[in-house]
């Protein structure tokens, strides 16, 4: 192991086909053409000085320090900003240069501190590095004045700006404007008083800047450093590794000294994100240190009872004995379990197999049940397979970038920066959102058309665009005719062609103008490349089925699927929404989405998994929960998931776990369903264990142990130790074999290998024999159902029966924000909490003014099933009649108030329309109250096992 | 089963909208029945089976009985 950095050819890579051949210091080099002189240096290995270059941003010319002799040409130009062309012969290296060089040198040095030895990037600094390269060995000049005194700023909780030790070279202001689109950074003032300053000579914490660490990156000297290495040194080794926050699947090398992380830095290679960072994958991994870490195995008989540590033995054998005890008197069906998308690949696979192939049931179920199982089954059903059909990389070629029910730039930070980098290139942009979200309108950027729906109204507008579609002529007939079945295309033709369906008729119900709907629809039939890319918005409602439905009709009759720039792209939530149900979490389908009375799939498994496994679906959690209340459901393992929190009214799930005889929950933290477990099993976060995490864009990527895990075991351990109790033995003795066993199983997996996703650093299914590199475009030629052809399905528009009456005048809405991640558990435990320390209820000018609101208020969130109080935050972000909170601290209860309202198809919760009532008070809710109470009488129970 | 049968009517009463989109009312019944079958656990089925024979199905859609009446526990 070692810290070998990531090598910077200077400036960008150019996509270019043509090649242009040269000779550089006597040396013959091909490149392509649009390619600097410097990186076409650094391709064979020489290396011309630099500093304002680097080759994430643009070349920019200002250093000086790169100069070049070119043969025939005038002057010394800067070998960033200069072309290569045919037959140019380059000069680096001569006395000539080396005097201009260390000219430059001995004028930036003579305004920096000449304190090395002492400085946090001493050993990683290019400015060091560069005075040596040159052969600086004196500074002659005796300034008069200098910025050495100048006042650090240390606001940002991870890292520090020093303008002392600034050169100006604007590598972070060019950052934050061509790598994240956040413009948070300029340069202020001219000449000598010119200075980095973010936003309006703002701190960093007060400025626009979203920390997502490109400018720290970007910044070649001590000037922009994370606090981590000021307080720690410079780390030894580096491990690339994969992040564990969201569907992006960023690649990060944990840069490590021994087994503690100094940072996370955007892995360059990384296919996903190419070098690129949020500021949850950057800077927030504190909590897997935290000291609210358990690593100890806990039981108890019942939730009144403290919690009593244990051996791990003796913690699994009492889990085993308590589920085989419950089957003994309650039946075979009446235990289950949930995955999480939180884990790994394999450690998903091994839950769900224990379920079906220990318990003998299909009980098993994952998150994915309450965010994108609509996905699951409408891109089934319509496509052939259920994920998207893009990668990441797809959106730069696209024309019109549509975003329904998203907010990338919030939940999928590091690809919200890449589509808002096409959107400056010129993309047109519709989005379809009852909120105005950052894309709207956000530096350099402006949507074509806002189509700023009515909660629950999804389907009405997606219909609306694809009766604009069919009635304009707009269908793409050639290619529907060569790659759909045309029987359903027909019959959805004459549907979808019924004026109920039209602009004019839905605009009552959607809100929308007719003209705008129209046009959205010509732009996206017409305009090129258009591609889909859809997030929660549209799955969380009670027809989120159907409008996946209705996405992938619109897709297939304007032939925008099967090529690049086009496409069907939900943006997964997690880390592993993709993986785990790829992994058979969900309870009707066994891995690689077979169901599971399917006879020959149902055969194979029991062949190889030498175990009898039942043919019936498995309870999904919200028929989980209502077994439990029932009394035909007791027992149930949770690895990794939260439900106690995350899940839709939480008053019903809490009385449904707290009917249960033995819930067995695998957590790296007493977490909010942990509170009503009675065996505890200490989980091991991302950088304890070895795995694979699977993307948005069907991306197996590797996850690599960098630290022992706390608790002494890997989750995917700790599984099969349940297993072999349970007295069905499992014998793996690293994850790659049970990626094999799944490699086996899965047809669009047989090409995948711990080896293979080493050697391409990370791989998409389908990856088998006709595709052993994997495949990032899907349905190129034909779609994945057995014929081959795409269906269309009816999407009739049925109204939400969550209505707004006079006592719930208000339509609530929940999303996530940038700093934190789903229930928080997490990034609850770092330093994000800077920017969101509690969840804040958005609410209109208006509608706050009719209740006489003011900011900051105390407000009580009043539904149908629930009551919580937050405070307020006004803004036009939000419509008038619509209200918009996140979920993501416990206390705030946003899940109090949500509702049982569900996908027709999959039983993903309603999230996205609750109706309610909002008024100020002065007080919590009693909810609040009784969870304060229940949360300290918890730790009270938990700080006795500790105590014990 | 019982207290959860009104989940279970307005389950499959929402599973009727969609399907009885189609104008075919026997391909809509079919769907609907092979979603029942490949989605609902045992004892949901054998509940809302039993909701149908010993109560008329009541709260059901006309579609969502149909539907029900072909499926087994």
């Amino acid at each position: 192991m070692s810290i070998d950095k990531d090598k910077d050819y200077g400036t960008p890579v150019s996509t270019s086909t043509e090649m242009v051949n040269l000779e550089i210091d006597g040396f013959k080099v091909t490149a392509p053409a649009g390619t600097s002189v410097m990186r076409a240096a650094a391709s064979i290995g020489i290396e011309i000085p630099k500093l304002c270059a680097t080759d994430s941003v643009e070349p920019f010319g200002s250093c000086r320090l790169c100069v070049v002799q070119v043969e025939g040409g005038r002057g010394l130009p800067a070998s960033c900003t200069t072309p290569i062309w045919e037959g140019m012969k380059v000069i680096t290296q001569n006395q000539k240069l080396a005097d201009v060089r260390r000219g430059v040198m001995e004028l930036y040095i003579s305004d920096h501190p000449l304190d090395c030895l002492t400085c946090s990037a001493n050993g990683d600094c290019e400015l060091q590095d560069m005075a040596g390269a040159v052969g600086l060995r004196e500074v002659r000049y005796t300034p008069v004045e200098t910025h050495l005194g100048a006042t650090k700023d240390t606001s940002n909780p991870y890292f520090t700006f020093d303008p002392s030790k600034c050169i100006v070279c604007s590598r972070c202001v060019r950052a934050c404007e061509e790598t994240q689109g956040t413009f948070a950074l300029t340069i202020d003032g001219r000449g000598f008083d010119s200075k980095v300053s973010p936003g309006q000579n703002e701190d960093f914490l007060s400025s626009e800047c979203v920390s997502c660490g490109a400018c720290v990156q970007a910044c070649p000297t001590a000037t922009l450093m994370e606090k981590s290495v000021i307080e720690n040194g410079q780390p030894e080794h580096a491990i690339v590794t994969t992040c564990a926050y969201c569907g992006v699947g960023c690649s990060f090398r944990a840069e490590m000294k021994g087994e503690q992380i100094i940072r996370m830095v955007p892995h360059k290679d990384g296919k996903a994100n190419h070098g690129h960072s949020c500021v949850k994958g950057r800077f927030a991994f504190g909590y897997a240190t935290h000291k609210d870490r358990i690593t100890k195995p806990m039981i108890r008989a019942s939730i009144q009872d403290p919690w009593k540590e244990v051996s791990w033995e003796e913690a699994i054998n009492h889990a085993a004995s308590e589920m085989k005890r419950i089957q003994a008197k309650y039946g075979k069906d009446s235990v289950g379990g949930a995955t999480s998308s939180r884990c790994t690949n394999e450690e998903a696979y091994l839950v769900q197999k224990l379920i079906r192939a220990a318990f003998g049931n299909n009980n098993v179920d994952t998150c994915a049940r309450v965010c994108h199982s609509p996905t699951g089954y409408g891109l089934k059903q319509t496509l052939g397979e259920s994920s998207g059909t893009q990668d990441f990389d797809s959106v730069m070629k696209t024309d019109v970038v549509v975003v329904v029910g998203a907010n990338p730039t919030d939940g999928h930070p590091v690809f919200g920066a890449m589509m808002k980098k096409r959107l400056r290139q010129g993309a047109k942009l519709i989005v379809i959102d009852p909120r105005n979200i950052d894309l709207v309108k956000s530096p350099h950027i402006q949507s074509d058309y806002h189509l700023k729906l009515r909660p629950g109204t999804n389907v009405a507008v997606i219909n609306a665009l694809a009766h604009v579609v069919v009635a304009e002529g707009l269908v793409d007939e050639a290619f529907v005719n060569a790659r759909c079945d045309m029987t359903s295309f027909n019959k959805w033709r004459a549907f979808i062609a019924d004026t109920r369906h039209s602009p004019e008729n839905t605009e009552s119900i959607t809100g929308i103008p007719a003209a705008d709907m129209r046009a959205a629809a010509r732009l996206y039939a017409t305009g090129g490349n258009a591609a889909i890319y859809y997030g929660l918005g549209v799955t969380e409602h009670s027809q989120g089925s159907t409008m996946v439905i209705g996405i992938a009709n619109l897709a297939m009759a304007t032939g925008n699927i099967g090529r690049e720039g086009v496409g069907v792209n939900p943006l997964r939530g997690q880390n592993n929404v993709q993986g785990s149900c790829d992994m058979g979490s969900f309870p009707h389908e066994l891995p690689g989405y077979r169901h599971v009375s399917d006879q020959e799939t149902h055969e194979l498994f029991e062949k190889v998994w030498n175990a009898t496994l039942s043919t019936n679906p498995g309870l999904r959690l919200p028929n989980m929960f209502d077994a439990a209340l029932d009394g035909s459901y007791k027992g149930m393992y949770i690895e990794g998931e939260d439900i106690a929190q995350s899940d839709p009214n939480i008053g019903h799930v809490h009385a449904a776990l707290q009917a249960m005889e033995c819930v067995i929950v695998q957590d790296i933290f007493l977490n909010e369903t942990a509170k009503f477990a009675h065996v505890f099993l200490p989980g091991a976060s991302f950088l304890e264990k070895d795995g694979t995490f699977t993307n948005a864009e069907r991306r197996i990527s590797p996850v690599r142990k960098v630290m022992r895990p706390l608790a002494g075991y890997a989750d995917w351990e700790v599984t099969q130790m349940l297993s072999n109790a349970l007295g069905y033995p499992m014998n793996y003795s690293h994850p790659s074999e049970i990626m094999d066993e799944i490699a086996s199983l899965i047809p669009t997996f047989h090409g995948v290998s711990y080896a293979k996703i080493d050697e391409l650093t990370s791989v998409q299914w389908p990856c088998d024999e006709a595709a052993p590199t994997g495949t990032p475009i899907m349905h190129t030629q034909e779609f994945m159902r057995d014929n081959g052809q795409g269906l269309f399905m009816l999407t009739e528009y049925v109204p939400t029966s969550e209505k707004i009456t006079p006592m719930f005048p208000l339509i609530l809405t929940t999303g996530r924000i940038l700093a934190h991640y789903n229930v928080g558990a997490q990034t609850r435990r770092t330093d994000n909490v800077a920017w969101h320390p509690e969840d804040i209820l958005e609410i209109h000018p208006h509608d706050a003014q009719d209740r006489g609101i003011n900011n900051h208020d105390k407000v009580s969130i009043k539904s149908r099933v629930g009551e919580t109080v937050m405070h307020a935050l006004i803004t036009e972000r939000v419509q008038p009649g619509v209200v918009y909170t996140t979920f993501h601290h416990p206390e705030s209860g946003a899940n109090v108030i949500t509702t049982d309202n569900s996908d027709w198809a999959t039983n993903c919760p309603e999230y996205k329309v609750t109706a309610v009532q909002i008024t100020k008070v002065m007080q919590q809710s009693a909810w609040q109250e009784e969870y304060r109470s229940f949360t300290e009488n918890q730790l009270d129970l938990l700080a006795q096992a500790a105590n014990g | 089963m019982s207290s959860n049968i009104d989940t279970l009517v307005r389950m499959a009463n929402d599973i009727s909208n969609f399907f009885n989109a189609d104008p075919d009312k026997e391909i809509a019944a079919e769907g609907m029945r092979n979603h029942l079958a490949k989605s609902w656990d045992v004892r949901m089925r054998k509940a809302i089976i039993a909701h149908l024979s010993e109560h008329n199905g009541e709260g059901l859609s006309p579609l969502a009985k149909t539907a029900i009446s072909r499926i087994t526990a």
